[in-house]
């Protein structure tokens, strides 16, 4: 839809002509159109069968004992592993623990660092008192405070949602900040222009362009929250699943270890997934087929 | 600057034809930054009220500067504009920018209202006057659709039919087809001239063409290298209703030609600079 860039009148004239039935233009299209789709069953059978054969390998190699089973544990045995944790609720557990961390301290990061990112952006002073600080504490690796946090309240939940609140806090913030200051100032002109000010101006251009890096920011966060918890939980916890996969290497598991990985590794695919959704969600206008279009070009 | 308001004028009682909505008077601008730069120098101009007005010069001459300082969005260093346009609920006056100006967030139709939407017009009646103007400028079916899914000239055409729904007084156009391929450039020549003979706005034009010039203004306005000044001022003979007939006359060569003379100098300067 937006590859060619015709003129405005000619698109808008030919378009309703696109519909008069030529038979050999409307086959020609048929064709390309079944082309397109044999080409994306294919792409689809691929990035299907790439995991299906390594994980078939992997259970024939570990069988064979051409890798070595006590570490490798096959496939089929994490399977039944993971199937025996779910029953006795051992899996739900963990993961609960961890999710319930993972969202608490989301939801605060991800809330302070887009109002504290806003606020900066906004209001020049505020930026200038607190953008040096808080690019010096970016540059600090979070994880590093936790002894820090474990030492001010101690073995509770309170220091493992802050690890992942300070760490989520920190890059929707500066994304925030940045999105505030690329909008584009003919955009910002065109607004003063027709006289956005106040709240209009904040909730009519400033947030919407600021949003596409805001979504970035809680992108690149969520991937980063999903770490920190799990090294959080390795040390400092005897629930989650940074738990239970470093419990596993000490009691030499590698069944529950790897049940452990896999959980975790679906967490963070989640996640993501659901901020995806979310930045569809909110910026329909990025998509070339966004919601709002009536079908007529 | 002083801006003179509604309040502190005095109506002439003069036929209408001798009301101006701006008259500038020895307007200079600086830019302060690491380095000065003197964009405008003793600008002095009057605009008629319902006049067309077409500024031409070398780039970097400051009439963007200057349609900024008519349309407040820029103060002048010395010198004072004078504004006899009442203040209403919509401004005072409407921009069309040369590119960028929509919003990529907002569909055809919300960037159409919003001008009247920071008036705060009614939503119905905003979207239904919005309707109207995506209508004359040959939207209709795309309103929609997000300025991305558009081509540059329907975008444009986004910014001048915004520019007319806000219902202001006056209209004030920076290189509005300035960035268009020549064909639909011509078309929308043709669109703006319509428009502007049923809706009678003062307009000031901003635009590198000369033929562009003379075919839409009443006057046009010619501007030296910079610092600014206005050269001169030139009343272009062709009555209206006007359209693209006039080119191919005499009178419209001869024009052409002189312009480009009185320009062709300054043009010369400016390429020194940079």
């Amino acid at each position: 839809m937006s590859s060619t860039p015709t003129t405005a009148t000619a698109t808008a004239r030919t378009a309703p002509g696109m519909h008069t039935a030529d038979p050999e233009l409307e086959a020609a299209i048929k064709r390309e159109n079944r082309r397109l789709g044999r080409l994306r069953r294919r792409d689809l059978i691929l990035a299907i069968a790439t995991p299906v054969v390594l994980l078939a390998a992997w259970e024939i190699a570990a069988r064979t004992g051409a890798l070595d089973g006590r570490l490798f544990t096959p496939p089929s045995a994490i399977a039944a592993q993971a199937w025996k944790m779910i029953l006795s609720g051992e899996l739900w557990v963990h993961t609960l623990a961890t999710v319930a961390r993972l969202i608490v301290g989301f939801v605060i990061g991800a809330v302070a660092g887009v109002l504290v990112g806003l606020v900066m952006g906004v209001w020049r002073p505020v930026k200038a008192a607190l953008e040096p600080t808080f690019t010096a504490l970016y540059a600090l690796p979070k994880i590093a405070i936790l002894p820090l946090l474990l030492l001010i309240f101690g073995l509770t939940e309170t220091p493992k949602i802050l690890s992942v609140v300070i760490s989520v806090f920190f890059v929707v913030q500066i994304n925030t900040l940045s999105g505030i200051l690329q909008i584009d100032p003919r955009i910002t002109e065109a607004a003063r222009a027709y006289k956005a000010t106040g709240w209009r101006l904040f909730r009519y251009v400033l947030l919407p362009g600021a949003l596409p890096s805001i979504m970035t920011g809680l992108r690149v966060s969520a991937g980063m929250a999903v770490i920190v918890i799990t090294a959080v939980e390795f040390v400092a916890s005897n629930t989650g699943l940074g738990y239970l996969i470093w419990n596993s290497w000490q009691l030499f598991q590698p069944s529950t270890m790897f049940v452990g990985l896999i959980t975790v590794a679906l967490i963070g695919a989640l996640v993501t997934g659901l901020v995806i959704l979310l930045e569809r969600l909110m910026l329909p206008w990025r998509h070339s087929n966004g919601t709002k279009r009536k079908a007529k070009k | 600057m002083e801006k003179v308001g509604d309040a502190g004028v005095v109506h002439q009682p003069a036929p209408s034809d001798d009301v101006y909505d701006f008259v500038v008077e020895d307007v200079s601008k600086v830019f302060v930054g690491s380095t000065r730069v003197q964009a405008l120098s003793d600008i002095d101009l009057k605009l008629k009220r319902g006049s067309f007005t077409c500024i031409v010069g070398p780039s970097g001459c400051g009439k963007s500067t200057l349609l900024r300082i008519v349309g407040e969005l820029e103060t002048a260093t010395k010198g004072r504009v004078q504004i006899n346009v009442p203040q209403a609920k919509t401004p005072r006056s409407a921009f069309v920018f040369q590119e960028h100006g929509v919003f990529p967030w907002f569909t055809v139709l919300q960037n159409v209202a919003f001008g009247q939407q920071m008036a705060s017009v009614g939503k119905k009646e905003r979207e239904q006057n919005a309707g109207r103007w995506i209508a004359e400028v040959g939207l209709t079916g795309f309103e929609h659709a997000y300025p991305h899914q558009l081509s540059g000239g329907m975008r444009q055409r986004i910014a001048i039919a915004r520019a007319f729904a806000t219902g202001s007084p006056v209209l004030l156009m920076d290189e509005p087809l300035g960035a268009l391929d020549a064909q639909t450039r011509m078309l929308m020549q043709e669109q703006l001239l319509h428009l502007w003979e049923i809706e009678q706005k003062t307009v000031v034009l901003v635009t590198h063409s000369i033929e562009e010039a003379i075919l839409l203004g009443d006057q046009i306005v010619v501007m030296s290298a910079r610092p600014g000044r206005v050269k001169e001022i030139i009343d272009v003979p062709f009555g209206r209703p006007r359209d693209f007939a006039i080119e191919a006359s005499r009178e419209f060569g001869e024009l052409k030609q002189y312009i480009w003379d009185s320009l062709r100098d300054e043009v010369q300067a400016s390429m020194r600079f940079s």
